[in-house]
């Protein structure tokens, strides 16, 4: 492969890997928010992390 | 200084609140499960978000950066080999599935299950020192990344470091694994704003741009600045070990610990193949910093650790500044936070409990709490805080003193192999091949981990060294791809000749998810 070819390929995947990346962080990060929110509380009524994820398991 | 009050204070009230966080998750331990695997309940996002930001830690941004400084667009190819392996693991299940069903939280722990108590204890020394060396220059490239940002005299290093150290160690100290899920949720979010942010400022740079990098690049690299398989410093053989220890490098404890923390086996692998998406670019954003922070000074000869946050602090506007700092510093804590949880778990859980119940003459069974008849849940937990400190000590004293021979890439993964080696023959054949036996684990673990350190004792000592084993000790990629062959030829050579003596331990799967 010549060198033209490699500059091209290198811009394609540092756009398909940005689009990627913000892509996956945008909807972790929305989807997650809410168990973010849960382990907090679970640590200010100051439950133990087993004891919460038993919970949430049977819920 | 580069920075503005407004900076500042984005940065302290980040500090604060993870301050105060720590201080709530501490009553969120019962029990070592809790303190280091957050009670396995973590649901697949709030683990891809955990997984995510431990692979992207502050120190991964400044090597990252480092080799594109030094050598261009060519390692973007260490983007796609990950993309590919994780990948493969996400589809496939690969080694997570298995681990997470056998319900261990460290990976040593399953040499016990499958293997024996001194598998473990081998298992668990080795994976300490190649942890410990691994994790050796985090603060420091840390503190350089806040020095050169910020604008402070290089003088200072030290000092900076040892004060984020210490930030650090109360915060783990705390809450354990609950704290260090809730800092990483916070990275998440700030640093990927901050590479965002950073990323638009530096394409809309006069002086930068796509177009410019790419011409710095060939000025100063020429063709090999482009293309890896040329490039003397890559080539197929970096190339393939990229891809195997891709493999293979899931059985690192930090990263283990988060599908280990999973709710199911099927969660386990689900993460890996949402966070599949997320690998080229966490490797590529700060390599191409790193290509900026070159075409920004041009001068190639530059110290690429101080150039790319240099460079940041250079062009960053007040507020996004802040941001990206407060970002780097979650960044900070969020990996020393995990590795230090991660290495003083294995030194406690692998090392310590099963030299005691080994002199306790113990069974060896696993109790309802998750210990081994060593230590007890609530000793455990003291000595794993106890590590954490005595760590933290080790890491300032190592990162103000050691000269590194390579750049920090290759050093990073020259020590991981170390363990990686040996878990070809431990590990992946332990769970795949019937055969695995206990004196095929400990040769994998001993030859698996002989080469890498022959490279970095040996390295600084070629004279005593003879000529037909000289690549060994120069070539770090040869190095490598060696050492994983031998770790698992270790294990198919030595089973094979000893299954009648040492009949193998057979493990079910029957019900996994």
């Amino acid at each position: 492969m010549d060198v033209e070819t490699w500059k091209v390929l290198w811009q394609i995947v540092f756009i398909a890997a940005s689009v990627l990346f913000y892509g996956i962080v945008i909807a972790v990060a929305y989807k997650a928010f809410g168990d973010v929110v849960r382990m907090i509380r679970n640590m200010a009524a100051g439950r133990g992390a087993s004891e919460a994820a038993a919970d949430s398991e049977r819920a | 200084m580069h920075l503005s009050w407004i900076d500042y204070a984005i940065v302290f009230v980040y500090v604060g609140g993870t301050i105060v966080a720590g201080t709530l998750a501490r009553g969120a331990i019962k029990g070592i499960s809790d303190f280091l695997v957050a009670g396995r309940g973590l649901k697949t996002h709030m683990a891809v978000a955990t997984m995510v930001s431990t692979g992207l830690g502050l120190v991964t941004v400044m090597y990252m950066a480092e080799e594109g400084f030094k050598y261009g667009f060519v390692p973007f190819v260490f983007g796609l080999m990950a993309l590919i392996t994780t990948l493969i693991i996400g589809r496939t299940g690969f080694i997570v599935s298995r681990l997470r069903h056998l319900q261990v939280m460290t990976v040593p722990e399953f040499y016990e299950l499958k293997y024996t108590r001194g598998v473990r204890l081998l298992g668990g020394i080795i994976l300490a020192l190649a942890g410990t060396l691994n994790m050796g220059l985090f603060p420091i490239l840390g503190s350089k990344f806040v020095v050169g940002f910020t604008g402070l005299d290089k003088e200072y290093v030290n000092y900076v470091m040892i004060g984020m150290l210490l930030i650090v160690v109360f915060y783990t100290l705390m809450g354990g694994m609950v704290s260090v899920v809730l800092t990483d949720f916070a990275q998440f979010v700030l640093l990927s704003l901050g590479f965002f942010f950073g990323t638009y400022v530096i394409l809309n740079h006069p002086q930068l741009g796509w177009d410019n990098l790419v011409q710095t690049v060939q000025v100063h690299k020429g063709d090999i600045g482009f293309d890896p398989i040329a490039n003397p410093d890559y080539g197929i053989s970096m190339i393939s070990f990229l891809f195997f220890v891709g493999l293979v490098g899931v059985v690192w404890q930090p990263e283990m610990m988060r599908p280990l923390s999973a709710e199911s086996p099927k969660v386990a692998r689900r993460v890996f193949w949402i966070a599949a998406a997320t690998v080229m670019g966490r490797a590529m954003v700060p390599m191409f910093w790193g290509i900026a922070a070159l075409a920004y000074f041009g001068n190639p000869g530059a110290d690429p650790h101080y150039a790319m946050p240099e460079m940041l602090g250079k062009i960053l506007p007040i507020g996004i500044a802040g941001l990206l700092m407060a970002g780097m510093f979650a960044a900070f804590m969020s990996t020393h936070d995990s590795y230090l949880l991660a290495w003083s778990g294995v030194i406690v859980r692998d090392v310590i409990s099963p030299i005691k119940a080994m002199l306790a003459k113990s069974g060896g069974e696993r109790e309802a709490d998750g210990t081994w008849g060593g230590l007890s849940s609530e000793r455990e937990i003291y000595w794993t805080r106890a590590i954490v400190v005595i760590l933290a000590a080790f890491l300032a004293i190592f990162g103000a003193l050691y000269q590194l021979p390579e750049t920090a890439f290759r050093f990073m993964y020259v020590t991981g192999t170390i363990y990686f080696a040996g878990c070809v023959g431990t590990v992946a054949l332990g769970l795949y091949w019937k055969k695995a036996n206990t004196p095929g684990a400990y040769c994998a673990l001993i030859l698996g981990a002989l080469v890498p350190l022959n490279f970095l004792i040996m390295n600084e000592n070629q004279h005593l060294v003879p000529e037909f084993l000289l690549p060994l000790v120069e070539n770090s990629n040869l190095v490598g791809i060696t050492s994983l062959a031998l770790g698992g030829l270790a294990m198919l050579v030595v089973a094979s000749l000893t299954q009648r003596s040492h009949p193998p331990r057979p493990l079910d799967f029957s019900n996994m998810e």
